[in-house]
């Protein structure tokens, strides 16, 4: 009989579990990239709407978009961490069920209000729609970061015990403001660069101010990073600090690459070279995403190790997703580059 | 057991994921059918050169656009965060389970919505043929989204090899995959039509509009057949057990089952309806309105495949509770101290209602709301108090399968129920207080051993005649006692004197009417098919009356009893008189006989209600018409419609029974008998209890009004089972009888019942119910006094003439009940009602109680003193 035979259902994990934390990285760093500009460009479509609007345009064009996008990434973080972590993330949701579970809905109204905005964007005191979507966007960015907070905090689930209704929060960790702030920054650090981006390509007049202002916001942003940063590492319970310093060579290593490359960004930007600062912003979010697993790591152990699942692995199914990831990527790449050639011409 | 449970209380039982499921569903597989929509009605816009239509179209595809990906798009992550709170065991079962197909899925996910934004925004920029080709690329990548989620979904229901195998394929192509993916794919098809509409009525050019409108009824209509052809090829797809229940035995599925091709046929000929020639302002009404019937149609589809799946999330593998069987077992022993989340590790005294509420939570919540809209609790327990429950969670999942199995031990069992009965529906704890006994006032007709010639032996057939008392409703049992009576011509040898004498039986004054306050007789043509004059039997005796001679015998059949008097008292052991006269008409004998009856059923403890009389006893109406209300659900019966329409039937009507109170109704023989149906289905409810279990349907409690069970065994502490068997032992007894006789329902009983006695069910030897009962010499061998720990279970008499009540001592005269009293009566017999209602003969003959003729007491009948065992081998011992 199969090892695998002798397991209850659910206990085997269908892969080694380094492919899945890979997947898990390269996802989430995709995910929380489009996120930041889904919400940066939200915040920025009220910070600096621009003289005419024209940004305000510019990104209300896109943002929908953004937010179907940045869905869709949230999707393959949140499978290949529940088949490394479920027994963590499902109780930290449960116990903090209510914000969980009106996750989705608060995203789909900050959505919703996002196509609202969309034709009416050009009209001078539209900023309310923007102004709700991104309160929301920033709600559900504050019910993200305290799941995530508690998956790595079991005892804080105690608090299930006296609030058995799915309120508990991780507010008591010396983590959440911090973490939740670097979110933010980077939010309004890669809008701004989206907005440098997109601008850059504009052949209108003030596409160059545009771009420029863009820039700036990233560059702010970016630099409160070095406070955000060093208080969300302090933070951090010292075994888990620790591993960025030599204790764990491939945190530490992604780490000081991290940091590397987001000097880079701030350098290309500064320069104005908002293609080559994207690069090495999402360079960097790869390996911050990498830190982040390290961390996650930190905290689960010694009493979890993902190494120790127990392995099923079947070619099969893992081919039939990659052909599936390879199919509707060559579908969408063909399907966007008949759109923007259509774009060039007219 | 590993994850805490989201305590939601109204909001519990699965409001969460049905609200979200079923409006996900609606608006996902209308993202399916509604690309093919989007192609085909380019295709014919560019076919016919229509701009009104393309106009419409690009317009149609905002909407859609708008729907499926804002709310579809998010109400599908909204399924992910529902179910990870709800079942978080079966999520992570089914995401390690199919990880790459999920992720496969995601990847389709993406292309559907990249394709989307570019048919969308390239509308007016991208050439029509590459629109089109992008177009074909949506509907592709909708299409195997729901490929590839329709496989998960499936497995969920029906696991195929899987479990054996757990290869990936296996349950992914499992046994309905197909069947279920033809059958979202036609609903992805009618919501296309259906939505269409909805968009269609906005155009303003009224020949593209109508052009449109037309296209959409095609839709609409045509997956309407495809709908129905693939939801019976899906239930036929369905695994034996799993078609039997979702067919058969859901009862609460017919409803669904039945509405699901009503609103096929409504959506039908709405769709026809809306390409008449209706008023504009009518026909936007009516599409609403198909909208609102196409979401009826996916709710149902969605309702009838979850309740299939009872009582599992996962077939086989996870029950609804979010519980795996192999991490429960052994089910009997206590889960508290394995239930990670809960408070309490223990039952105590103290904290039973707290221990119970965990226990609630661990195993209720998850599909029982409290005062909420999903199945709520209060409406399935509101009428029933802590014991009911009890058998409730004993019960649960034994016979019918929709509920898994309780989890827990006796304790925690209590515990969960007295936390529903006490805290839940605010009901105070039921106390067992003893019934307010007045002894009776025998007045012991006087024996002059000296001087009388004859005497007089009567006895009652039964111990007691039970009946529910019911009768408006069903009736058990009809009112009729048998009497027997023998008369002794005392001498030297006396003898069994019959010629020349006749017996005549009178009831006392108090029940003389017994019609008064039993149903029965309103009844009688319903319940036995024939009319009857007040107060006369089915065997046509009266209250009064003569005794028929049979043999050295005089007997009564049926002689009609009621526990209650005119004047609303309740008394269980009305006293006759017998009297003996010769043919002159002078009086030579005269005695008092008890003749027991009761109504005293506690129906009421498990299919609540109250008791019908004096608080007491009497089977009420409320009680009788859930009873009927249960056996109508569970056997497809229309029990309790007839018995409101005044015609209630009697259960011995159907289900054989050669009792002395079936009025001789023969019954359907192909049914179970009533004692095997009634006991065999009970059993299951009533395991694991002892003589208790038989006080809650026989009058026989110690503290009841009726106290049957009386007699010198009962005094000795002897209790049911050590005759009869436990409640388990007893209805495998009845239904191995049944079961050998060929009646398939006994096999479905008989499926949960474990014997308490003997090792298997197999081991307990089969009986016919009245014919066939536990052997007294079983256990007095050669009528000696039996051993502390005998048992006479499992030996039955061979047949009726076995039976204590047909038998007679060994010269063939006397009964062995005249001198030893009736059954579960016999002398020294003792209850609440005093020695003297309870042993009239020995208080007679010899001034004592006890056997009659026992101590030597000879002469009673003999005028000389005697030695020897003539009547039965040790007598004299």
């Amino acid at each position: 009989m199969p090892p695998v035979m002798t397991l209850a259902p659910g206990e085997a994990i269908p892969g080694p579990w380094g492919l899945f934390e890979a997947l898990l990285v390269l996802t989430f760093a995709a995910h929380i990239l489009v996120v930041n500009v889904a919400l940066g460009g939200t915040l920025l479509t009220l910070f600096a709407p621009g003289a005419g609007r024209e940004t305000a345009m510019g990104l209300a064009k896109r943002l929908p978009g953004a937010v179907a996008i940045g869905v869709n990434l949230a999707v393959p973080p949140l499978l290949f961490a529940s088949v490394l972590y479920g027994q963590y993330l499902y109780t930290a949701a449960i116990v903090s069920a209510v914000p969980w579970l009106s996750l989705f809905m608060v995203v789909m109204i900050a959505y919703a209000l996002l196509y609202v905005y969309q034709p009416r964007a050009g009209a001078p005191g539209a900023g309310l729609l923007p102004a709700v979507s991104a309160g929301l966007l920033l709600g559900a960015s504050l019910i993200l970061v305290n799941v995530s907070t508690l998956a790595v905090r079991p005892d804080l689930w105690t608090g299930y015990f006296t609030a058995p209704a799915g309120l508990v929060t991780a507010l008591s960790d010396p983590t959440f403001l911090p973490r939740w702030l670097h979110f933010l920054a980077a939010s309004l650090a890669v809008g701004g660069l989206y907005v440098a981006l997109f601008s850059r390509q504009a052949a209108d007049a003030g596409a160059g101010e545009r771009s420029r202002t863009g820039l700036r916001w990233f560059i702010g942003a970016t630099l409160a990073q070095i406070p955000i940063g060093l208080w969300y590492l302090l933070s951090l319970p010292t075994p888990v600090m620790e591993r960025f310093f030599g204790l764990h060579t491939g945190g530490s290593l992604a780490f000081v690459a991290g940091l590397g490359l987001a000097a880079a960004a701030l350098l290309s930007a500064f320069r104005g070279r908002p293609g080559r600062a994207a690069l090495f912003t999402a360079l960097a979010v790869v390996c911050m995403a990498t830190v982040r697993s390290v961390a996650r790591l930190g905290y689960l152990a010694p009493q979890f190790d993902p190494a120790a699942l127990p392995t099923d692995f079947q070619v099969g199914p893992f081919v039939f997703f990659v052909g599936s990831t390879a199919v509707a990527a060559v579908a969408t790449v063909w399907a966007v580059a008949a759109y923007r050639r259509t774009a060039k011409r007219g | 057991m590993d994850f805490p449970v989201w305590q939601l209380g109204a909001f519990g039982g699965g409001f969460w994921i049905i609200l979200i499921a079923v409006l996900h569903v609606y608006v996902a597989h209308f993202a399916v059918g509604g690309g093919l929509f989007l192609v085909l009605t380019e295709a014919m816009a560019r076919r016919t050169g229509s701009r009104p239509l393309l106009t419409y179209l690009h317009r149609h595809t905002r909407f859609f656009l708008l729907l499926t990906m804002v709310f579809g798009g998010l109400s599908g992550v909204g399924i992910w965060l529902t179910i990870s709170l709800l079942s978080p065991q079966a999520t992570l079962i089914l995401v390690r389970s199919f990880t790459w197909g999920w992720a496969a899925e995601w990847a389709f996910f993406a292309g559907e919505i990249g394709a989307l934004l570019i048919y969308y925004y390239g509308y007016d920029r991208l050439d029509p043929k590459r629109h089109m080709l992008v177009g074909w690329l949506y509907f592709a990548f909708a299409f195997l989204s729901l490929f590839t989620i329709n496989g998960i979904i499936g497995f969920m229901l029906t696991p195929g090899d899987w479990p054996a195998t757990r290869d990936f394929w296996d349950g992914f192509f499992n046994p309905t995959f197909w069947p279920s993916l033809a059958l979202r794919f036609a609903l992805g098809l009618m919501l296309a039509g259906l939505f269409g509409f909805a968009t269609a009525l906005g155009i303003g050019d009224e020949e593209a509009r109508e052009t449109m409108l037309r296209a959409s009824c095609r839709w609409a209509v045509a997956a309407a057949p495809l709908l129905l052809l693939s939801g019976w090829w899906y239930v036929g797809a369905l695994p034996e057990s799993v078609r039997d229940f979702f067919l058969r035995r859901a009862s609460e599925m017919a409803a669904y089952r039945a509405a699901w091709p009503a609103m096929l046929l409504a959506v039908a000929v709405g769709s026809l309806a809306l390409v008449s020639r209706l008023p504009l302002a009518l026909r936007r009404v009516l599409a609403v309105c198909l909208l609102l019937v196409g979401l009826g149609i996916v709710g149902a589809f969605e309702t009838m495949r979850e309740a299939a799946r009872k009582p599992w999330l996962i077939e086989g593998m996870l029950w609804a509770t979010d519980i795996r069987p192999s991490q429960a077992a052994p089910y009997e022993a206590p889960i508290l101290p394995r239930a990670k989340w809960a408070k309490a590790h223990e039952v105590t005294p103290d904290n039973a209602l707290a221990a119970g509420a965990d226990l609630y939570t661990l195993q209720c919540l998850s599909c029982h709301s409290i005062d909420g809209p999903v199945r709520d609790i209060r409406k399935f327990t509101r009428h029933v108090g802590a014991a009911g429950l009890e058998a409730y969670l004993t019960g649960q999942g034994k016979l019918f399968t929709h509920m898994p199995p309780f989890l827990g031990s006796p304790a925690e069992r209590a515990a969960l129920a007295a936390y529903i009965a006490q805290d839940i529906n605010k009901m105070p704890p039921v106390k067992d207080t003893p019934a307010e006994v007045t002894p009776a006032e025998v007045a012991i007709p006087a024996f002059d051993p000296e001087k009388a010639s004859h005497l007089v032996l009567a006895v009652g057939e039964l111990g007691v005649v039970a009946m529910a008392g019911c009768d408006g409703s069903f009736s058990l049992a009809v009112p009729g006692s048998g009497l027997r009576a023998v008369v002794v011509k005392r001498d030297v040898l006396p003898e069994a004197a019959a010629e020349g004498l006749s017996v005549r039986y009178a009831a006392p004054d108090g029940a003389k009417d017994p019609a008064a306050r039993l149903d029965f007789w309103k009844y009688a043509k319903t319940l036995v098919g024939k009319e009857l004059a007040p107060n006369v039997s089915v065997t046509g005796l009266s209250p009064d009356g003569t005794m028929a001679a049979s043999g050295k015998l005089f007997t009564a059949a049926g002689i009609p009893v009621s526990p209650y008097e005119a004047s609303g008292k309740v008394n269980p052991y009305p006293v006759f008189t017998v009297t003996v006269a010769d043919a002159s008409g002078a009086t030579v004998a005269e005695t008092k006989v008890p003749l027991a009856v009761s109504t005293e059923m506690g129906c009421k403890t498990c299919h609540g209600g109250d008791w019908r009389e004096s608080g007491e006893t009497g089977v009420a109406k409320p009680t009788a018409a859930a009873i009927l209300a249960v056996h109508d659900k569970r056997n497809g019966t229309t029990l309790a419609a007839q018995a409101a329409s005044g015609s209630p039937v009697a259960c011995f009507g159907c289900h054989p029974d050669v009792g002395p109170n079936a009025a001789g109704l023969a019954g359907r023989q192909e049914l179970l008998s009533l004692s095997a149906a009634v006991h065999g289905f009970h059993a299951s409810y009533m395991a694991g209890l002892g003589e208790e279990a038989c006080n809650r349907c026989h009058p026989t409690s110690p503290t009841g009004i009726t106290q049957a069970q009386r007699d010198n065994h009962a005094a000795a502490g002897i209790g049911c089972p050590r005759c009869h068997g436990y409640m388990e032992d007893h209805a495998i007894s009845l239904l191995n009888f049944e079961k050998a006789a060929g009646k398939a329902a006994a096999s479905r009983l008989l499926a949960p019942l474990a014997p308490r006695l003997v090792a298997t069910a197999a081991a307990v030897h089969p009986r016919a119910a009245w014919t066939q009962l536990p052997d007294c010499l079983t256990c007095h061998k050669d009528f000696s006094r039996p051993a502390k720990d005998a048992s006479a279970f499992n030996a039955w008499t061979k047949d009726a003439a076995g039976l204590f009540r047909n038998r007679t001592e060994d010269t063939g005269n006397i009964p062995c009940a005249a001198c030893h009293g009736p059954p579960h009566a016999t002398y020294v017999a003792v209850n609440d009602y005093g020695l003297d209602v309870n042993n009239v003969a020995p208080m007679q003959y010899m001034g004592a109680p006890g056997v009659v003729a026992s101590g030597k007491r000879c002469d009673v009948c003999h005028t000389i003193e005697m030695d020897g065992d003539v009547h039965h081998p040790n007598m004299s011992k």
